[in-house]
């Protein structure tokens, strides 16, 4: 195997390949990646089982053949080279790097202990948005489970319903719901429950600019074809809950008030709250929104009063702090509005410039101490 | 890979394991147990690769896999995506950046010398960190035709909130997945654990065999390969040991004398005799009083346990397995009484300086003697 490229361009696929690496593994091989020099481009691939990415690299072959070397050592040496054309050049058990003043010489392994990487059957693939993905990504995610007990919650369900895409996460204190258009899916209907880890990548890699991804959904894995990258992700066993029987239906019980003002508020009194519930007690009164919290372990009180608009009867109930600013994170807009029923209910929680229907999020209320 | 011929595949519990594989009647947890060290981490690696071969070969009516295609090659390796281990560490580095350090160790260990003890810390536990990794890549689809393996070694390290943690999954083990669980004993484990796990017996590998393992994989001598085949009961991992730290290591010698006072009771008296002579033939006078030194030890130890059944009253920590195991031939305190009086005698006459070997078989001859009539 025998290839030259520039510096600057295998670093920048080397940075995208290098999140998939994990830094430790109890399988080796899985700190390295995998190079194969084919027609006229390069192959790099990493995977740590569950994700695997492949970035193909235009430049120069001389001669085909494939590699394995450890990717952190690569990377540490290709960031600090200077701008040049680089060569590599493998022989059976070591891989030379040269540049124009040198060359550094890496162990390399061979490339059949590489463990199988997925095929990709382009065929099958649908475009979407990659804004709208990453925006899907970025309102969802962070309601996923960490409990492995529960592992369908530990991913985010993803449905394609006639023309209407569908991002829901929960982990059955909070939930984030998202759908978006796209003609282009007209007829698919499918679920998957993918791993909240590949698609945090997906922001990473489209940046700001907004061409369209390829998805594959296979019966195992799904694939985002990002062109010159290759995103593979195992699929989550599901079934996954029913989460349309936990959304209450519309609810007259309506609070609007300032995103910023209560988030403030929120992470001030917080900082009295319980340690272990981070529990914030909202009163509703006559267009007031009082937040309240005590700490019996440091013998401290919070208590802040906010306007907000909201009409019905006196209303109390107790919130984790997290989840409610993690939720007022996710919101664009100046004001939220609460959808309320009662003080053991969950509430909804959405902005007046987007529909109900395409982002909510829910939010369980927690039991008030006494 | 000639001692998989030889070791693995004609033993009986491979003979199960071929004939569940045959018949598709593979169990969903299996707990290989019998000594450490004498094949169950080989029999567990071979069985995954017999799920996993793309060329399984059918010797004798007994299926075993190729050993050389590219699968093969990477179990054989540990390096296979969908062969997961998980090894005891010590408690406090449960962390899963330590977990991962440790359980590499041992798979560098055991890619080196697959009988190879892992017995480094006296107390360790199973890493709930790794465990909970593992349970949450088991949740993920995979390949169709893959087998994933999850092997538990040392099972029996595995306590509260990590067996907890594995519970369900081996009550509900994942499509495709067969857990081997390897131990030492299997009412050790749970019973939860041990009622869902088919259990199959390792057996101890015969002396000749490991004789010729020691003489073909390593440095040894005849003499010592012989010796320590003999005295390290059946497992190949602790005559391993034996041999690698051999004349540098006090510890290593206790090991060796506590074998042969074990011998005593499980060997005839002719074996232990001429293993007796055959290890001491190469030492001198000092090492036999260190010897009948701890033999006398090892007695009062045995003779309090036989009767308090209290693990405190155990001075020799070290062997706490083996004095609590030989215990069970002590039906009173009488038979310590003999044994103690009779290697006190045999050390008063060392000190008037008696030849050694014939004291030693006077010893040996007496206190086989003494055995045998308590256990008639």
């Amino acid at each position: 195997m025998k290839f030259a490229l520039p510096k600057s361009r295998l670093f920048n696929y080397l940075q995208h390949v290098l999140q998939v690496v994990p830094s430790k593994s109890t399988l080796p091989i899985l700190t390295n990646i995998l190079i194969e020099a084919l027609d006229n481009k390069i192959k790099i691939s990493a995977t740590d089982l569950d994700i695997s990415i492949t970035a193909s690299i235009d430049c120069t072959v001389i001669k085909k053949g494939s590699t394995s070397i450890p990717a952190r050592i690569l990377f540490d040496i290709i960031k600090e080279l200077p701008e040049s054309d680089i060569s590599f050049e493998a022989t059976s058990s070591r891989v030379e790097i040269k540049i124009p003043n040198g060359s550094y010489k890496i162990a390399s392994v061979a490339p059949d202990e590489f463990p199988k990487l997925p095929a990709v059957n382009t065929k099958k693939e649908i475009k979407i948005s990659g804004s709208d993905l990453a925006k899907m990504v970025s309102k969802t995610t962070f309601a996923c489970s960490d409990d492995e007990t529960r592992p369908a919650l530990n991913g985010v369900l993803w449905q394609t319903k006639g023309d209407k895409m569908l991002m829901v996460a929960t982990d059955g204190h909070r939930l984030a719901k998202m759908s978006v258009e796209n003609k282009k899916l007209k007829g698919l209907y499918d679920d998957v429950i993918v791993p909240p880890k590949v698609l945090n990548l997906i922001p990473k890699f489209i940046g700001d600019t907004d061409k369209e991804i390829g998805i594959i959904f296979g019966e195992n894995n799904i694939i985002f074809n990002m062109d010159d990258i290759v995103l593979t992700s195992r699929l989550i066993d599901g079934p996954y809950p029913n989460f349309e029987q936990v959304i209450p239906a519309s609810s007259d019980k309506k609070m609007r008030v300032s995103k910023d003002d209560l988030s403030r508020a929120v992470k001030r009194v917080s900082i009295l709250s319980n340690s272990l519930t981070h529990q914030v007690k909202f009163t509703l009164k006559d267009a007031s929104l009082t937040l309240s919290t005590t700490n019996a372990d440091v013998g401290g009180e919070g208590k802040e009063s906010l306007e907000c608009d909201y009409n019905g009867d006196e209303l109390e109930l107790g919130y984790n702090a997290i989840y409610v600013n993690d939720i007022l994170n996710k919101m664009d807009a100046d004001e939220v509005i609460f959808e309320l029923s009662s003080s053991v209910a969950a509430g909804i929680i959405y902005t007046p410039s987007t529909p109900r229907e395409d982002f909510l999020c829910l939010i369980m209320p927690l039991r008030l101490a006494d | 890979m000639n001692h998989l011929d030889k070791l693995i595949y004609t033993s009986k519990a491979w003979n199960i394991l071929s004939g569940a594989y045959k018949q598709k009647k593979t169990s969903s947890t299996y707990l290989l147990y019998g000594k450490e060290g004498s094949g169950r981490w080989l029999h567990a690696i071979a069985f995954t690769a017999l799920f996993n071969c793309e060329d399984v070969k059918e010797v004798d009516s007994v299926f075993r896999p190729c050993g050389s295609c590219r699968n093969c090659m990477n179990i054989f390796n540990l390096n296979f995506d969908a062969l997961k281990i998980v090894v005891p560490i010590p408690p406090h580095e449960n962390k899963l950046d330590k977990a991962i350090d440790f359980t590499l160790e041992a798979i560098q260990t055991k890619k080196a010398e697959p009988f190879a003890l892992l017995t480094s810390a006296k107390t360790t536990n199973i890493p709930i960190s790794l465990a909970r990794e593992i349970k949450k890549s088991l949740a993920l689809r995979h390949d169709k035709g893959q087998i994933r393996v999850v092997l538990f070694y040392k099972m029996e390290q595995m306590r509260g909130a990590s067996a907890d943690a594995l519970l369900k999954m081996i009550e509900e083990p994942p499509e495709d997945t067969v857990i081997i669980l390897i131990a030492d004993k299997p009412d050790s484990l749970l019973p939860t654990i041990q009622s869902r796990s088919q259990k199959i017996k390792i057996p101890r590998l015969a002396s000749e065999d490991m004789k010729e393992y020691l003489l073909e994989n390593g440095d040894a001598t005849e003499h010592l390969a012989s010796l320590f085949s003999k005295i390290s009961e059946g497992s190949l991992g602790q005559a391993i040991a034996m041999l690698e730290s051999h004349g540098d290591d006090e510890n290593n010698q206790r090991a060796i004398f506590c074998m042969l006072f074990k011998s005593l009771f499980h060997d005839s008296g002719a074996d232990t005799l001429s293993q007796m002579n055959e290890y001491l033939t190469l030492r001198d006078r000092s090492e036999t009083f260190a010897m009948l030194n701890l033999w006398q030890m090892l007695v009062r130890d045995v003779g309090n346990f036989a009767v308090t059944r209290d693990e405190n009253e155990i001075f020799n920590i070290d062997f706490s397995a083996d004095i609590q195991q030989i215990a069970g031939y002590f039906h009173s305190s009488e038979l310590a009484l003999q044994m103690a009086e009779t290697i006190k005698i045999t050390l008063a006459d060392l000190e008037r300086n008696v030849h050694i070997q014939g004291a030693l078989m006077a010893l040996g001859l007496k206190l086989k003697a003494q055995i045998s009539s308590m256990q008639n």
